[in-house]
C-alpha cells in the first residue's frame, strides 16, 4: 500500500533530511543517534516529575475529610417565624 | 578490478599487479608479484588461487573493506550526477555547528541530506581536509580538556580563537562601516599533496564556518602541484615572486597560495617570518614523519616548525602510522615540544577506504588519526641574584 501522503506530492519544499511521507530520513535518523538516549531520559524526568506532581495534588486534596467541619446530629429547625401557618394572633382587632 | 569497464580502472589493476607482492607466508624469502583476483572484492591480492585460498582466514578480514573500495572507486568514474557534492554557504550566527560527528555536523551545517552510506563515504573523503581543522580551531570543538585537549593545547587553540572568532565591529559596506580587518589567519599545509589539489569549494568550506574572519591558505610540499601541472602552470621565478608561487583568490575572505618546494627552503629565506600564534598555525595531513622513506627530509623542517611555536596538527593514514609519527618526534625531540591534543583517533575521518597500489592488503583511511604538538616555550623565570 501506498501511503496518501505520498501519492499527494510535497505541498511546500522542505528538508531533504525527511522524506515524501513526512518520515525521518535514515540521514536525520544517524544525526538524532547521538542523543536518542540522553533525550528519553530527559523526556522520561519531565514526564515523572509532571505525573507525580498531578499525584501528589490528587493524593493531598483526596486526604482532605473535612474534620475541621463540625456536622450536627439532626438537622436544624429553623427559627419560629409570625404570620406563618396557623393564625397565632391572640390580640388586637384579628385576635379571637 | 582487472575486468572493470573503466580504462582507468583496468590499469589501476594492471599498476597493483606491477608493483604488490603476494602476502602469502610462502614468500617471505621470495617474494612474488600478485597475478590473482579474488572474485570477491575484485582486487589482485595474490599471486595464485592456491595461495588466495590458503590464507583466505586472511583475507576475509579485509574482503568486504576492499569490495567497498573498489565499489566506490567504480562509482566515482560511473558518471552518476552526484548530488552530495554541493555544499551550503555561510553558517547563521544563530546556528551552531554540532561537531559530535559527521552525521550531525553535516545537518547542522545545513547540508542537503546524504542518505547513501556510499555518498556519504564520497562526500566525507573529501570533507575530511577542512573538517579536520576547523573540528580542532572552532570554538565548538569536540576536542577539550575533558578530551584530549592538553593545557598547553587550549593555550594554543585560545589564541586562534581568539582571532577567528572576533567580536562584531559594526563594519559596513559602505564609507561609515570602513573598518581596520585583522592579517588573515595563515594555515601552513606542508608536505601537501592530494590536499592542494582539492576543489576550491571543499576548502571555501573553512570560511563559512568562521564567517568573520579570513584565512590564508599556503600549500608547501614538492608533490603540492602533482597532477595539476597541466591545469595551473607555475609561474616564472620572478624577483616579486622568487619561489613561482601561484596565488588564487577564492573569495574575498580566503586566500590560497602554492608553493613547489620543500618547507625548510622557504622558512630559511623568512618569507613567512614573523610567526604569530595568533594567527598562524600547520598543518601535516599524513606527512608520515617516522616513514623510513620520508623521515629524512622532515628532519630538517622538524626543528624549523618547533621554532615557530606555532600550533603543528598531524593526521596520520593508520593507528600505526599515526604512533609511528609520535614515536618519532619523540625520538627527535624529547622535551623540546608540548603535545596539544593527545593522540587519538579523528571524528572527522574519510570514511572511505583508501587502497594502497603497493600493497592492497594495507587499507588506510583519509585522517584516521590526529594529533597535535607546538615548540616548547620557555616562560621567563625569576632567578634569584646571590647577594655579594
Amino acid at each position: 500500500m501506498i501511503p496518501t501522503r505520498r501519492l499527494l506530492g510535497p505541498v511546500a519544499p522542505r528538508s531533504s533530511y525527511y522524506q515524501s511521507d513526512y518520515t525521518q530520513g535514515p540521514s536525520l535518523i544517524r544525526a538524532r543517534k547521538p542523543f536518542l538516549v540522553k533525550n528519553l531520559l530527559t523526556g522520561a524526568a519531565i514526564l515523572a516529575l509532571t505525573g507525580s506532581i498531578y499525584l501528589y495534588t490528587i493524593k493531598a486534596v483526596a486526604q482532605d475529610n473535612f474534620e475541621d467541619v463540625t456536622v450536627p446530629d439532626a438537622p436544624t429547625q429553623p427559627a419560629k417565624t409570625p404570620n406563618v401557618g396557623t393564625s397565632t394572633i391572640t390580640s388586637g382587632p384579628l385576635g379571637k | 578490478m582487472d575486468k572493470s569497464p573503466s580504462p582507468s580502472m583496468r590499469e589501476r589493476a594492471a599498476a597493483i599487479k606491477r608493483t604488490a607482492y603476494c602476502p602469502h607466508p610462502d614468500h617471505a624469502s621470495s617474494p612474488q608479484h600478485v597475478k590473482f583476483t579474488c572474485s570477491d572484492c575484485g582486487v589482485p591480492t595474490y599471486c595464485s588461487e592456491d595461495h588466495w585460498a590458503a590464507d583466505y582466514e586472511n583475507h576475509i578480514l579485509i574482503c568486504d573493506a576492499l569490495r567497498e573500495a573498489n565499489e566506490d572507486d567504480h562509482d566515482l568514474r560511473s558518471g552518476r550526477f552526484f548530488p552530495e557534492f554541493e555544499y551550503p554557504g555561510e553558517q547563521m550566527d544563530e546556528a551552531l555547528i554540532n561537531f559530535t560527528n559527521w552525521d550531525t555536523f553535516l545537518y547542522t551545517r545545513d547540508f542537503r541530506a546524504v542518505n547513501d552510506p556510499r555518498s556519504l563515504r564520497q562526500v566525507t573523503r573529501l570533507l575530511t581536509y577542512p573538517i579536520t581543522i576547523a573540528s580542532f580551531l572552532h570554538e565548538l570543538s569536540p576536542y577539550n580538556l575533558r578530551h584530549r585537549l592538553t593545557i598547553e593545547g587550549l593555550k594554543s587553540v585560545s589564541a586562534l580563537r581568539y582571532t577567528l572568532h572576533p567580536p562584531k565591529t559594526g563594519g559596513g559596506k559602505d564609507m561609515k562601516g570602513i573598518r581596520i580587518t585583522p592579517p588573515p589567519v595563515r594555515i601552513f599545509m606542508l608536505g601537501a599533496r592530494a590536499e592542494s589539489s582539492l576543489p576550491r569549494e571543499v576548502w571555501h568550506q573553512l570560511t563559512h564556518m568562521f564567517p568573520i574572519s579570513t584565512f590564508h591558505l599556503v600549500f608547501i610540499g614538492p608533490e603540492s602541484l602533482d597532477g595539476r601541472s597541466s591545469e595551473l602552470p607555475a609561474p616564472d621565478r620572478t624577483d616579486s615572486n622568487p619561489f613561482g608561487a601561484i596565488v588564487e583568490r577564492v573569495s574575498h575572505n580566503m586566500k590560497i597560495s602554492t608553493f613547489v618546494e620543500h618547507y625548510h627552503t622557504l622558512h630559511a629565506t623568512g618569507t613567512f617570518a614573523p610567526f604569530d600564534p595568533y594567527f598562524d598555525c600547520f598543518v601535516l595531513f599524513h606527512p608520515g614523519l617516522g616513514h623510513p622513506g620520508s623521515a629524512a627530509e622532515w628532519e630538517n623542517t622538524l626543528p624549523k616548525l618547533l621554532e615557530t611555536k606555532c600550533p603543528v596538527l598531524v593526521t596520520g593514514y593508520t593507528e600505526n602510522d599515526m604512533e609511528r609519527d609520535v614515536n618519532w618526534i619523540n625520538d627527535k625531540c624529547k622535551g623540546e615540544f608540548d603535545m596539544l591534543l593527545e593522540p587519538g583517533e579523528n571524528r572527522f575521518k574519510s570514511l572511505r577506504w583508501d587502497i594502497n597500489d603497493a600493497d592492497p592488503t594495507d587499507l588506510s583511511q583519509g585522517n584516521w588519526g590526529v594529533w597535535s604538538f607546538r615548540g616548547k616555550r620557555y616562560e621567563a623565570t625569576r632567578k634569584d641574584v646571590e647577594e655579594v
